[in-house]
């Protein structure tokens, strides 16, 4: 806990907007994320749940012509302040995606890539931090003997805790996890989940999930986001909004608003 | 709207599809046109490039000795060549037993310069100038008759007083298959059944041709100097277009904003480039890198002529300019190719590596090329491929027909190519057979060029999959 | 519970081991703007190579441009000629009877050759009969058939016995010294009136230029473009100036730069007779090949199938140009047709076998973007397989097709070694076109003259650069027609 800040929310979204060129996808969404809690967005698909990730980490910058207005505190500093690196913030707040997509490198590279890419040469340091970021991840019993192995040689749970270990092997502040486990089977998918578990104490999480069950599982927060609409045929334009955020308890047993309550108990979406 | 009987139906359609089946045939039959021409041309290759010669020789061989030579052993061999030709003696010595060169044997100890070999134990300490002049011929002479086999004291004698030359020559299958006719025209030729020469089987594909020099005799020329001409310049291609060609391609796929006027002019235009015929890119290294860059006794700044560095005699056509001639040429394909290879990376690969905090050129470096290497290397083969056998851009830049020297960066210089296209275009006897030999070396060296490239380009691809 | 404090302990493992390595860079909090000179380098020197390829074709254009304009700016001396009486040929006249006359129109002329049978009034000499010129056209034992009326004289009627007067070119000489003042040339009778006020001429290296034309003199201006004035002796040559127009460039039968016949024609002729042949060639072996494999190849024939149209691309062209010649002309068509041993036809053979990969490949593009729909509508209509093809893929993708062809044109138009090698060397203007003489193209003249030591300065250095822009500007319009159709093909299907 030494490095952490003080501030105690790890990220804190001030009513962005996210932009796709003109056309603005999520609106005026605020949510303060605590530091070491699970903290997971549901929603229907398309409603800007990934959109609002990706913000986080600045990974919608890659993406041509999108933009962000609004602010995102991250330990008291604005993310998308003039003076900030988006690549310096990608290190702290790291991302796990949808599929897994180690790179086409072994077992060791692919945890080892990020500690390269920050200028760790020392071979026996790289492979301490490879073999901790494993045992973390608990994977390590599985592949040790395999390091030199192509990642992609692993199953598809095997190759997500690959690259959850990739993640942590930097040492990030926050993970941000896009459904993880989406395209996993269940017994992959209860890994991860108490992967997760294990991993709170050291990190802040935000996972999205398309499963209420999981959020259930495994949050300490939820935000729920729900698609709005305007206009009629050609002129219909729709968005995504924040409708409710509170502790995963609240929102599961007592949903303040409608739309959340129909949503949860399956009469929507 | 008539009805068509059952029966009519039927058998108009019997009809219409055995005209279908004809013209499946006929269509099938353009593969076999397209097979028949590649079997022709190695045909005809092979045809060329083994045959029948007629040679006379400068010297008759019946003159020299009453018996056939071959029936001849080493010493007796050995004993024409002192008498005929005894100053060429040290130099076959030379050339075939010793590593050093004329000059350096001429003053090293016989027991230096031909360590391991035998020699006349009273000479061991003397240098080949040392042996009185009397003397040297035949010490020369026993040196060859104890180390050499008669077969090769033979060559030795042919080479060096017979002097063979072309008198006809005939293609393979006119010779297999049309003897008679040849018999007939020999005769025709030598009505002197004494001098008529006989019809000799000649492999015109010689193995030493690879370390021989050009001659201005094809029974003994070689290709030596056009096909180190070939390397160099693939070394140059493979050094400058390569480079240049993959990072262009990373520059449009990553970095360029398609919606920027000039990126879609540096697109369009290296599509546009991709279809401009080799000679004009000849036209283009004549005049920028060899008339411009070049010579500055007209004009050119000695870049490429190499006064700049201090050669004196350059001209501005040589290797470089002929190499850098190829790199532009090749440049649009390479370029192509490797941004095909770049836009079928996965985006994830891309989206994992920022992800983790690198930057754009980290992700480019340490994932997107490593991923998009097998596909470049494909690319990068094909383009060394068309480098290898282009030759019109080389005829325009003004490469030499004729180089007995090894070539240096800015000396004149050949290609294989070049080779094959001028031996083509001669009239004299053996030239044309000498194009075709050419030609299977040409062709030996492309499939050995692909077999690299496919055995790199599965590795490459096998360490990225499993 | 356990597990936890396992990971707290990893964590910090890693923590420390990054400090270690990396000392403050390893702080967790610090987001604030790195300066990254090294991505900046990088992306100038990669955008640098993507504008290499700008150079390239700005260099191009520019140096086949100002070279052109060079080669329009060059201009020749040639031997001012004029047709004199060949006084070597002996005296003939038409025969003196009464057959021996002849009319305006007839074309044979009997001759007598008094003792001397062996005349030599080969065809293409012109000979003077009264004031009537005329060209010989044949020459039989006893007569000569001849076209009448030649050089703008009119054709008449003569009487038997008239001599008939061999002629033959000469060049000019003037007939008096000219001294340094001078400025009156005398030449011979008659051969003044074909020079031109205005004209520009040699005698040695001095440039004058005809002020006046007084009888048979010429009134000149001296020293021009300071030449040196010297005196000249009788009988000095007289030298005209020629130069290139775009008229005579685009429209003249004769190219032979040096001595001034700035045609282009006959080059462009061979060029497009070599690629009718090859297209003639390569479009129905090509299509063919297209349709079997897109619409009756398996997947396992394909495989077989496509590699031969890879190794026809990589045959290098110099080793087609020897199968042209060895094989093509001197195996084939020597023995059947006794063609000449260089020739367009043999040629156009081998630059067809080679393009057939380009048709092919394209062709089947375009026939593979025909929907599905369309072929198995056709089918269902209950049209056999040959038929749907005719009727509904070749015309679905009939304009794919036409950009392959084109593409084939413009690569057959470039194409150099095949055509150096078996079309032949030196320009050859044949009308109507004969493809089997030998007849060198645009690219094979370009690749024949710039063999040699070219100096820069020379009206053949900047020629081949004029034809290089012919070619040019005919393959950039070809490639880009082809890349319109195309697009557009592919917009219709998409
Ligand atoms: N790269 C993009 N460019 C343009 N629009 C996008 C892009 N990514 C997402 N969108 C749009 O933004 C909206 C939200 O998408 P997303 O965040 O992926 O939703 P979710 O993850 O909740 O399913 C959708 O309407 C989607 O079409
Ligand atoms: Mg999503």
């Amino acid at each position: 806990m030494t490095q952490n800040g003080h501030h105690p929310r790890a990220v804190d979204i001030q009513n962005i907007s996210v932009y796709y060129g003109s056309y603005r996808a999520v609106r005026d969404v605020s949510i303060p994320v605590e530091k070491n809690k699970i903290t997971a967005f549901i929603g229907p698909s398309g409603c800007g749940k990934s959109t609002v990730l990706r913000a986080i980490n600045r990974m919608n910058d890659l993406v041509p012509g999108a933009r962000v207005e609004g602010q995102i505190l991250y330990h008291g500093r604005n993310l998308y302040a003039p003076d900030v690196d988006p690549v310096e913030v990608r290190r702290r707040i790291g991302m796990v995606f949808q599929k897994p997509n180690p790179f086409p490198k072994s077992i060791f590279e692919n945890v080892a890539y990020g500690p390269r890419l920050l200028g760790v040469r020392d071979k026996n340091t790289l492979k301490e931090i490879v073999e901790s970021s494993l045992k973390q991840a608990a994977l390590w019993d599985e592949v040790k003997n395999d390091l030199d192995k192509s990642g992609l040689a692993l199953s598809g749970g095997q190759q997500q805790r690959l690259c959850i270990a990739r993640t942590i092997a930097v040492e990030p502040d926050v993970i941000l996890m896009d459904e993880p486990c989406s395209a996993l089977d269940p017994i992959s998918t209860q890994h991860i989940e108490e992967l997760m578990q294990e991993l709170v104490s050291q990190y802040t999480i935000i996972i999205v999930t398309h499963n209420m069950q999981q959020a259930i599982r495994v949050s300490d927060y939820t935000a729920f986001y729900s698609i709005r609409k305007s206009g009629e045929g050609k002129e219909e334009t729709r968005w995504g909004e924040l409708v409710e955020f509170g502790e995963t308890q609240q929102i599961f047993t007592q949903p303040q608003n409608a739309e959340t309550a129909d949503y949860i108990s399956g009469r929507f979406g | 709207m008539t009805r068509i009987e059952e029966g009519v139906f039927r058998s108009m359609l019997i009809g219409r599809q055995d005209k279908g089946l004809t013209m499946r045939r006929l269509y099938a039959a353009s593969f076999g046109l397209a097979i028949l021409a590649l079997v022709l041309l190695a045909l005809t290759i092979t045809n060329e490039a083994f045959g029948y010669v007629a040679l006379v020789y400068k010297i008759e061989p019946e003159t020299i000795s009453d018996r056939p030579l071959a029936e001849l052993n080493e010493t007796e061999l050995v004993a024409l060549l002192v008498e005929k030709a005894p100053g060429q003696l040290p130099k076959m010595v030379s050339d075939a037993l010793s590593p050093m060169d004329l000059q350096t044997f001429a003053r090293a100890s016989l027991k230096d310069s031909l360590a391991g070999k035998q020699i006349p134990a009273e000479y061991a300490d003397k240098t080949p100038a040392d042996i009185p002049t009397d003397e040297r011929a035949s010490v020369m002479g026993q040196i060859l008759a104890d180390n050499l086999t008669q077969e090769q004291i033979l060559e030795l004698i042919e080479a060096a007083i017979l002097q063979p030359t072309v008198s006809e020559s005939w293609p393979l299958f006119e010779g297999l298959f049309n003897r008679r006719a040849i018999e007939e025209r020999l005769v025709e030729l030598f009505p002197d059944e004494i001098t008529r020469p006989e019809l000799r089987f000649k492999s015109w594909l010689r193995l030493e041709m690879l370390t021989k020099p050009m001659d201005s005799n094809p029974l003994v020329s070689g290709v030596r100097t056009a096909l180190l001409g070939t390397v160099y310049l693939l070394i140059i291609v493979v050094l400058t277009a390569f480079p240049v060609g993959i990072a262009a391609a990373i520059y449009l796929e990553e970095y360029a904003d398609p919606n920027k006027w000039y990126n879609r002019l540096i697109e369009t235009n290296i599509r546009n480039l991709a279809g401009v015929p080799s000679i004009i890119y000849g036209l283009l290294g004549l005049q920028l890198l060899v008339r411009f860059m070049g010579d500055p006794a007209t004009g050119g700044l000695g870049l490429t002529s190499g006064q700049a560095f201090g050669i004196i005699d350059g001209t501005g056509r040589n290797i470089i300019t002929a190499g850098l001639t190829l790199s532009l040429l090749v440049l649009p394909v390479v370029i192509i190719n490797a941004q095909e290879s770049i836009r079928a990376v996965p985006p994830s690969y891309r989206d994992a590596s920022y992800g983790l905090g690198a930057t754009k050129w980290q992700t480019i470096w340490r994932t997107v090329l490593p991923s998009a290497l097998p596909g470049i290397l494909t690319g990068i083969i094909l383009s060394l491929s068309r480098a290898v056998g282009e030759t019109a851009p080389l005829v325009v830049v003004g490469a030499s027909t004729f180089i007995v020297q090894d070539p240096g960066l800015f000396t004149r210089f050949t290609a294989l190519p070049i080779q094959i296209y001028n031996w083509t275009s001669r009239p004299q006897a053996g030239f044309r057979e000498l194009a075709a030999a050419a030609i299977i070396i040409l062709l030996v060296l492309l499939v050995a060029i692909n077999t690299i490239a496919f055995v790199l380009r599965n590795q490459a691809r096998r360490r990225l999959q499993v | 519970m356990e597990q936890a404090i396992e990971g707290t302990s990893y964590s910090n493992e890693r923590s420390r081991l990054l400090t270690e390595a990396l000392g403050k860079r390893a702080e967790r909090t610090d987001i604030g703007k790195r300066a990254r000179p090294g991505e900046r380098i990088i992306l100038i020197l990669l955008f640098a190579a993507g504008l290499l390829s700008i150079f390239t074709t700005a260099f191009i254009v520019i140096f086949l441009g100002t070279e052109a304009v060079g080669f329009f700016q060059s201009r020749a001396w040639i031997y001012a000629k004029m047709t004199v009486v060949d006084q070597a040929v002996p005296p003939v006249s038409l025969r003196s009877d009464a057959e021996g006359a002849v009319t305006s129109t007839d074309t044979s002329l009997l001759l007598d050759l008094g003792d001397q049978p062996r005349v030599p009034l080969i065809p293409g000499t012109l000979i003077q009969i009264g004031d009537e010129i005329m060209r010989v056209v044949e020459r039989r034992e006893r007569s000569i058939i001849v076209e009448r009326g030649y050089d703008g004289t009119e054709a008449v009627a003569h009487e038997a016995g008239l001599p008939i007067l061999a002629l033959k070119e000469d060049t000019v000489k003037i007939t008096e010294a000219l001294g340094e003042e001078d400025v009156r040339i005398a030449l011979p009778e008659d051969v003044a009136d074909s020079f031109a006020v205005g004209d520009m001429i040699h005698l040695e290296t001095e440039t004058m230029r005809i002020a006046a034309i007084e009888g048979s003199s010429l009134v000149v201006e001296r020293g021009l473009e300071d030449t040196p004035v010297r005196a000249y002796p009788a009988n000095t040559v007289v030298q005209v100036e020629r130069r290139p127009t775009l008229l005579t460039y685009l429209t003249g039968t004769r190219w032979q730069p040096q001595t001034g016949d700035f045609g282009v024609l006959p080059l462009v002729e061979s060029t497009f007779m070599t690629t009718f042949i090859a297209i003639l060639t390569a479009l129905p072996v090509g299509l063919a090949a297209a349709i079997y494999l897109s619409e009756y190849a398996t997947q396992r024939v394909r495989a077989i199938l496509n590699p031969i149209l890879e190794i026809l691309v990589g045959v290098p062209t110099v080793v087609f140009g020897f199968f042209a010649l060895q094989f093509v002309t001197i195996g084939v068509l020597r023995p059947l047709f006794g063609v000449d041993i260089y020739n367009t036809l043999s040629a156009g053979l081998v630059v067809g076998i080679m393009i057939v990969p380009t048709i092919a490949s394209m062709s089947l593009d375009a026939m593979g973007s025909v929907p599905r729909g369309l072929r198995e509508a056709s089918y269902g209509l209950g049209a056999t397989k040959l038929e749907t093809i005719a009727k509904v893929v070749l015309p679905a993708s009939l304009s794919g097709v036409v950009a392959a062809v084109i593409l084939g044109i413009s690569r057959a138009v470039g194409e150099t070694m095949i055509v150096a090698i078996a079309a032949g060397a030196g320009p050859n203007w044949t009308f109507p076109p004969n493809f089997t003489v030998g007849a060198e193209t645009m690219t094979g003249h370009i690749a024949r003259i710039s063999g040699g030591d070219l100096s820069y300065q020379s009206v053949d250095y900047s020629s081949i650069f004029s034809i290089g822009l012919t070619l040019f500007i005919i393959t950039f319009l070809l490639t880009q027609v082809s890349t319109y159709i195309t697009r557009r093909f592919r917009e219709m299907y998409e």
